[in-house]
């Protein structure tokens, strides 16, 4: 009886330690799930207006008054990118040469120096500074960022706010009704085809991956692009190649894709390899 | 029981380990793109606006050699002008880009030419990115009114190397043979013109025959070869200057010498008793030394733009091949290996492609390979296709055709990397051998 009893109070201080554990577990559980799991953030659209600039004339007589004379550049606080240039007077080289005074003998003599004939002008460098020209003033109050070289990168970073790799849903939690079929992706691979110019002739033309990842609205238009193989664009030809490829994704739109499965569609990675194309 | 828990805790922590991996794991649909077009990139190039008469009549010209380098390269498609929306966009305004966009141009050149007090003119002008909205460059240059068309192909070159990523070509000039009189007694001179043909002038007088004009790599002077009183002279001309100098008698040489990319050497085929072997004389020191040491015939030896390497021609396996050895003569590997004869290699300034004359069956053929011999690409082919040269920039080849027939003659012409925009250069008359200038700038 004792026995019985002893199993019983085990049985049940052991319930009752289950219970405390199990409750404890779940809170756990609960709680990391709060912590781990993401929130959806919000993705404001911008407004997509169109680009119309109602001047009134006076203001365009304004405008013309400040017509700025050739700039000197010290006012002005951007660097654009320079350019070093010579351009040298043209001399006019003599139709015929006559070459019978000329009588140096290779073996004893080492290469002459270049000396210039008094009868040619000597070439002339004219200003040599290519001088950066400055950013426009324009009309409307609104700011523009600085452009230096570095801020090409800017150009390519379309969205400072692009979220961290958070899918609303992840793709194999998707039903299958909502996840984009091969000839989805195959139609997308056909409207974004027509617009991305393959850099052909380029150096290691075969080797210009480019990876993005974009963000579409539910009409199909990219609201953020943003490249993902960024160690590359020191290379002017990849830095070409890049800037293609978002020029490409920007003019396809808006891509016909099916609204029903937004989900699917709606953050995509998508690499350009010009390899295949090139190889053949 | 603390074991119990602590055995819970961990498989918990397994769990939460897990979501944790889960839900960072980027499950993103994720898209190959494999195929594009290569159509030319269309840009809008306005003229360059002008207070006054000369300078609008400048910045007119200025546009059009801008226009006509661009389209030339097959690369760009410039809009016409007729089409243009926004009118009269002055270089300091901010473009109504979707005025650009409707009309379908990607990029867009605004500029303008002011006169200087001291004579000089300045040119100034933006290139728009138009889909994004940005400027991609702006520069300002200064020159007398009469280099009207070297700063045009320096805004060229500019805007080329900005939307490529290559550098430019168009601020160069291409030295050739010109051609005159009947096919059996052809008098030859030496010309140069502006790479898109402009400006063509003789610089030989065609007393002695000049053939295989070479540009240095470092400045604008060239090696050509003479035949005075039958022996064949190598001439050093400087085309700035007109100087010229006599670098020596090669008895047995066949083609002018190459310049090594530092200028201070030059490579070439010597022949003696009846084989040719490919020796370099430094310039300074005057020292020759031999390369190749076969009983074959090796010749039209080409530098690599690093003059580590060093290209040539040689029958030494039976038919003419190409092979690849270093510098100091080591290390000879054969690179060619289709059908045909190889001939006439040029190692690209980018380095990253040989050009070459093949024939095949009565067909002459340009193509290109990688230096490994791997990726051999015909360019073109045709009656009789010679002499392949690269632009500065390693795109763009030029090369010559004789045509068939008593009355026809050889011309230039030039082609992409790519195999496409097989174009003709025009010239005054027939033209063979030519070879392309390093940047003027």
């Amino acid at each position: 009886m004792l026995q019985q009893n002893r199993v019983d109070y085990l049985r049940s201080s052991s319930l009752n330690r289950e219970i405390t554990l199990s409750t404890v577990l779940h809170i756990l559980v609960g709680l990391s799930a709060f912590i781990v799991l993401p929130t959806p953030k919000k993705i404001s659209l911008p407004d997509y207006a169109l680009p119309i600039d109602v001047i009134a004339i006076e203001e365009f007589t304004r405008m013309k008054s400040q017509d700025p004379q050739p700039e000197k550049k010290t006012d002005q606080d951007e660097e654009i990118e320079k350019l070093p240039v010579n351009i040298r007077q043209e001399a006019a080289p003599p139709a015929q040469i006559d070459i019978t005074d000329r009588m140096p003998l290779p073996e004893s003599k080492p290469k002459a120096a270049e000396t210039l004939p008094e009868q040619l002008p000597a070439p002339v460098n004219l200003v040599g500074n290519a001088v950066p020209l400055a950013r426009p003033r324009p009309a409307k109050p609104e700011r523009k960022p600085l452009l230096d070289t570095a801020a090409v990168q800017a150009l390519l970073d379309k969205t400072p706010d692009l979220p961290e790799p958070t899918s609303p849903k992840p793709l194999a939690n998707l039903p299958p009704g909502e996840r984009m079929s091969l000839s989805e992706i195959d139609s997308f691979r056909a409207q974004i085809r027509a617009c991305w110019s393959v850099p052909a002739g380029a150096k290691n033309a075969e080797n210009l991956l480019v990876r993005v990842r974009v963000q579409l609205d539910p009409l199909g238009r990219p609201i953020a692009k943003k490249i993902i193989n960024r160690a590359q664009l020191t290379d002017s030809f990849f830095l070409s190649a890049a800037e293609s490829v978002l020029r490409a994704i920007e003019r396809c739109q808006p891509y016909k894709m099916p609204p029903e499965k937004y989900e699917s569609w709606r953050e995509m990675e998508l690499n350009f390899d010009p390899s295949k194309m090139l190889n053949g | 029981m603390i074991k119990i828990i602590m055995r819970k805790m961990v498989v918990v922590l397994a769990v939460l380990a897990a979501q944790i991996s889960v839900s960072f794991a980027q499950d993103l649909l994720r898209i190959d793109i494999t195929q594009g077009n290569v159509d030319p990139l269309p840009i809008a190039i306005n003229p360059f606006q002008g207070q006054d008469d000369q300078p609008s009549m400048i910045g007119a010209d200025i546009a059009n050699v801008v226009k006509s380098d661009l389209n030339r390269s097959g690369l760009f498609q410039s809009i016409n002008p007729a089409g243009f929306i926004e009118k009269d966009l002055r270089v300091n305004a901010r473009p109504r880009f979707g005025d650009w966009r409707i009309i379908n141009s990607q990029a867009l050149v605004i500029g303008k030419v002011s006169n200087l007090e001291d004579g000089r003119i300045s040119i100034e002008f933006r290139l728009w990115d138009v889909v994004a909205e940005q400027q991609m460059m702006g520069l300002q240059l200064i020159s007398t009114p009469s280099n009207w068309r070297w700063v045009g192909h320096l805004v060229a070159d500019a805007i080329y190397e900005r939307l490529t990523g290559e550098t430019g070509y168009f601020d160069s000039r291409i030295v050739y043979v010109d051609e005159t009189g009947p096919k059996n007694r052809r008098v030859k001179r030496l010309a140069i013109m502006d790479q898109d043909g402009h400006n063509p002038r003789l610089i030989t007088t065609g007393q002695s025959l000049a053939l295989t004009p070479r540009f240095s790599p470092t400045a604008q002077e060239i090696t050509y070869l003479s035949y005075a009183n039958g022996q064949p002279r190598v001439f050093l001309l400087n085309i700035e200057t007109g100087q010229q100098e006599i670098v020596g008698d090669f008895p047995g040489m066949t083609f002018a010498p190459r310049f090594s990319p530092d200028g201070q050497k030059i490579i070439m085929s010597l022949e003696r008793n009846g084989n040719s072997n490919v020796y370099t004389l430094d310039l300074r020191t005057r020292i020759t030394r031999r390369l190749t040491n076969t009983l074959a015939i090796d010749t039209a030896p080409c530098y690599a733009p690093d003059g580590e390497r060093i290209v040539f021609e040689s029958d030494r396996a039976g038919r003419q091949q190409l092979y690849v050895m270093d510098a100091d003569g080591k290390n000879v590997q054969r690179i060619s290996y289709g059908e045909g004869r190889y001939a006439t290699p040029v190692w690209s300034p980018r380095g990253d492609l040989i050009a070459f004359t093949k024939q095949l069956k009565g067909r002459f053929l340009i193509g290109v390979m990688k230096p490994d011999g791997s990726g051999e690409r015909i360019l073109t082919e045709g009656y009789h296709n010679e002499g392949p040269a690269w632009s500065p920039n390693g795109r763009v080849l030029t090369f010559f055709r004789e045509q068939k027939g008593e009355k026809a003659g050889p011309g230039l012409w030039t082609v992409d990397v790519t195999g496409y925009n097989e174009r003709a250069l025009k010239t005054p008359g027939f033209a063979s051998d030519p070879a392309w200038s390093p940047l003027i700038r």
